[in-house]
């Protein structure tokens, strides 16, 4: 793996040549990252579909197809070549012939065959929009650990994993993935607790995608929130995707509630953290300082009423009442152990901001804020696989990816924005694109076992189902008009959660429909909100197949409220199977 | 005739004397409970047996964990934290009957750090009621005071609506537990 200089790109982005990557030495290489085309269908976020050819001719047949999978996976040997079914071609070969240009490959990778696929990017032809799936974790992060292989998007195939009932039961395999530099986990399909490991790993960042052997499995992963969906067949996966012709969301939004409800409470305070449980957001977004004895406390600013979190104690600065709900007057900063506390008997998720003096070098050395953080987090085993993190300072960024790994980042881009300048660095030197720019965006994010997340422009949305097929779901953006609610992306962060509390969240499929209802395409069925309260709402019955009085069924209703915040979005629920009555 | 007249004296006395005794007596009270546990939140009502007194006075030896609202030969006991406290029957200064009261938490509360909730007029809320024991009853959210503040519930979750300004207690009970908080509703 010698040092050369990246050739011919294309749509991608040169690896500056002075980071500390080596850069690459590939004989051949091809830098362009594939516009990945819309499904047609009704989702606000099409599903990535993958399929599994078991022939040249059906990888052609189906290139040729406007609607059509993504991704394929192939299989390769040690000496690189592909096996398809009865064919045999090279890996080269078949990219340079079959695939380029109309699906990103997703190569099967073993223990054997990890090391061969590596010298073959590094020294015979580097593709760079190319990924790799394995159920072996070590593989993925052999990938990762190379100074090429880094830019593989990887999948890490869990499908011979029984999912719990329990969602934590999952967070050993999202944090080895973390670990990994791993953002995308396949599961089967026909899991009867698919729905609980897709919730629970997109709500934690990573992208969940679903093997399916039949058309109705491939449905019933879409409806439990899959992102992705794989099959050995083209068709299977886009009938399925047919079946979700209605304009919405295959799940509810994840809906962050931007420092605490904010309108009964002090922004960031234990009463508006903890009143985000109540009103149903699924997570709880909260800015940390770090005092002079380091102590970390939950505030936006590094200075409050002019005491600067940093030089001073945590006593001095509880001292000191928070007043911007003026009718909550004397409340004081919450504490990160306070949110340990209170937040450990929830499941709402924590996306924690690394404020920390705004990266100073104080912050960064001599408080050892990353430090403090961890002390604080690993102090409460039960609060394992609740913790997101999100900075603008990259010394922050680098010291979490150290020492809590296992939690996803992402990095805001402070050096892009200047923000970083009073730092005197230069952070990664200069490498944080902007969502138009794909390839170099994904390259940053690869580099530094990085999540997405950014503000909603044109480009976050011209470009997210690009993003998504490689693993990285758009995270957040804030929100205060809830007719933003529909907008497309994985975690919604808002300002205006608790007006989001009597909003459409699900739609259970009861166990019985009447063959009259089924004749009609409707039914009034018991849904729920996002603070969990029942209502009778009107669904529309899409019938994915029947046998008998036994069908399998979808249902779909529209939020249309046009209360305080109007709002407008559609809704499906799971598959679920009734009995016609 | 003077030696007739002491003894005729003598008789009324003792005559007086045991007629007053069975008449009145010691003054006494006996309690429906004598021991008695109770959780966080709950109420019991007390009642006194009395003999040879009419009126009583109750006291609790600590009116912060158990408060205590008499009526007569009855009071109405409330437990507002976890301890142990004995309620005493008095007759002046005498002691005439005790309870031993044992406060535990309760495995119901609701989840609001402070305990309070503070709303504009005609803003809500979700609240959420957490019990850490299973219930079999349902929950039964009531307000103190609906002029000020109204509580529509499913479940283990009630939405409070602001009305006017003021403050009153918002109260969820199931199977015997209860928990509460206080609304404070101000201006704007």
């Amino acid at each position: 793996m010698a040092a050369a200089v990246v050739t011919c790109a294309v749509v991608g982005i040169g690896i500056d040549s002075g980071s500390e990557q080596k850069a690459v030495a590939a004989s051949k290489t091809y830098e362009s990252y594939m516009n990945v085309a819309s499904l047609g269908s009704g989702l606000k976020i099409e599903p990535t579909l993958v399929f599994e050819p078991s022939s040249l001719a059906e990888i052609s047949a189906t290139a040729s197809q406007s609607k059509r999978p993504a991704s394929a996976i192939l299989t390769v040997d040690e000496e690189m070549n592909v096996h398809i079914g009865e064919d045999t071609r090279s890996l080269e070969r078949a990219f340079d012939s079959y695939l380029k240009g109309k699906f990103i490959p997703v190569i099967r990778l073993s223990e054997t065959t990890v090391d061969p696929f590596i010298t073959f990017l590094s020294e015979k032809y580097l593709i760079k929009d190319i990924m790799a799936i394995s159920d072996d974790i070590s593989v993925i992060k052999k990938l990762n650990e190379d100074d090429t292989a880094y830019l593989v998007n990887t999948v890490y195939d869990l499908t011979d994993t029984q999912i719990a009932d329990n969602r934590y039961a999952e967070w050993d395999h999202i944090a080895e993935a973390n670990v990994a530099g791993c953002n995308i986990l396949m599961y089967d399909a026909s899991d009867a607790n698919l729905h609980v490991a897709a919730e629970y790993v997109e709500a934690m960042t990573k992208m969940c995608w679903a093997y399916a052997e039949t058309e109705t499995e491939a449905v019933s992963a879409i409806a439990a929130g899959c992102y992705g969906v794989a099959a050995k067949s083209a068709e299977t996966l886009t009938d399925a995707v047919g079946h979700f012709s209605k304009d919405g969301f295959a799940r509810a939004q994840y809906l962050a509630a931007h420092r605490g409800i904010t309108t009964y409470a002090n922004e960031q305070s234990l009463v508006g953290i903890m009143a985000s449980h109540n009103e149903g957001a699924t997570h709880v977004e909260i800015d940390i300082q770090v005092t002079a004895d380091r102590q970390i406390l939950i505030n936006h600013d590094a200075m409050h009423t002019g005491q600067r979190f940093s030089k001073a104690t945590a006593a001095q600065m509880l001292n000191i009442k928070l007043s911007n709900y003026s009718q909550r007057y004397g409340d004081s900063f919450a504490s990160l152990r306070e949110v340990c506390e209170m937040m450990r008997y929830t499941d709402v998720i924590v996306i924690v901001e690394l404020k920390l003096d705004n990266g100073s070098t104080a912050a960064v050395d001599e408080l050892k804020a990353i430090e403090t953080v961890r002390d604080v987090m690993n102090s409460y085993p039960e609060m394992k696989g609740h913790w997101i993190a999100i900075t603008f300072y990259s010394p922050f960024a680098e010291q979490m990816r150290e020492l809590l790994p296992e939690i996803p980042l992402a990095y805001l881009g402070a050096g892009a924005s200047g923000k970083e300048d009073d730092l005197k660095i230069k952070p990664w030197n200069g490498e944080h694109k902007g969502m138009s720019n794909v390839a170099g965006k994904i390259e940053f994010l690869r580099k530094r076992h990085l999540v997405l997340d950014e503000m909603m422009s044109n480009d976050t949305n011209a470009t997210a189902q690009n993003y998504l097929a490689r693993g990285y779901g758009q995270n957040t953006w804030t929100f205060k008009d809830l007719s933003h609610f529909g907008y497309k992306a994985n975690i919604a962060t808002t300002d205006k959660a608790e007006a989001c509390a009597m909003l459409l969240k699900e739609i259970p499929v009861p166990a019985t429909l009447t063959e009259a209802e089924l004749s009609a395409g409707k039914a009034t069925v018991p849904c729920r909100t996002y603070n969990g309260w029942t209502v009778d709402r009107e669904c529309e019955i899409i019938v994915v197949g029947r046998e008998g009085d036994k069908a399998d069924v979808l249902l779909y209703s529209r939020e249309e409220n046009a209360g305080t915040y109007p709002c407008e979005y559609g809704i499906y629920s799971r598959l679920g199977t009734v009995t016609v009555a | 005739m003077k030696k007739r007249f002491s003894l005729l004296a003598l008789v009324v006395a003792l005559f007086t004397l045991v007629l007053f005794t069975a008449c009145g007596g010691t003054p006494a009270a006996t309690l429906n409970k004598t021991e008695l546990s109770m959780t966080v939140g709950t109420e019991f009502t007390l009642e006194a047996a009395l003999t040879n007194v009419q009126e009583v006075t109750w006291e609790s030896s600590d009116h912060k964990t158990v408060d205590v609202t008499a009526d007569g030969k009855t009071a109405v006991v409330k437990a507002l934290k976890a301890g142990t406290v004995t309620i005493s029957v008095m007759n002046g200064e005498d002691v005439l009957a005790t309870c031993e009261i044992t406060v535990a938490e309760s495995p119901l509360s609701v989840f609001l750090p402070d305990g309070k909730l503070v709303l504009r007029i005609n803003s809500s809320a979700t609240v959420k009621a957490v019990c850490l024991t299973e219930l079999s009853g349902e929950a039964v959210w009531s307000s103190s005071d609906e002029a000020i503040g109204t509580v529509e519930a499913q479940g283990m979750t009630a939405r409070v609506t602001a009305r006017k300004r003021g403050t009153c207690t918002i109260t969820v009970k199931a199977d015997g537990y209860a928990a509460s908080f206080t609304l404070m509703v101000g201006i704007v």
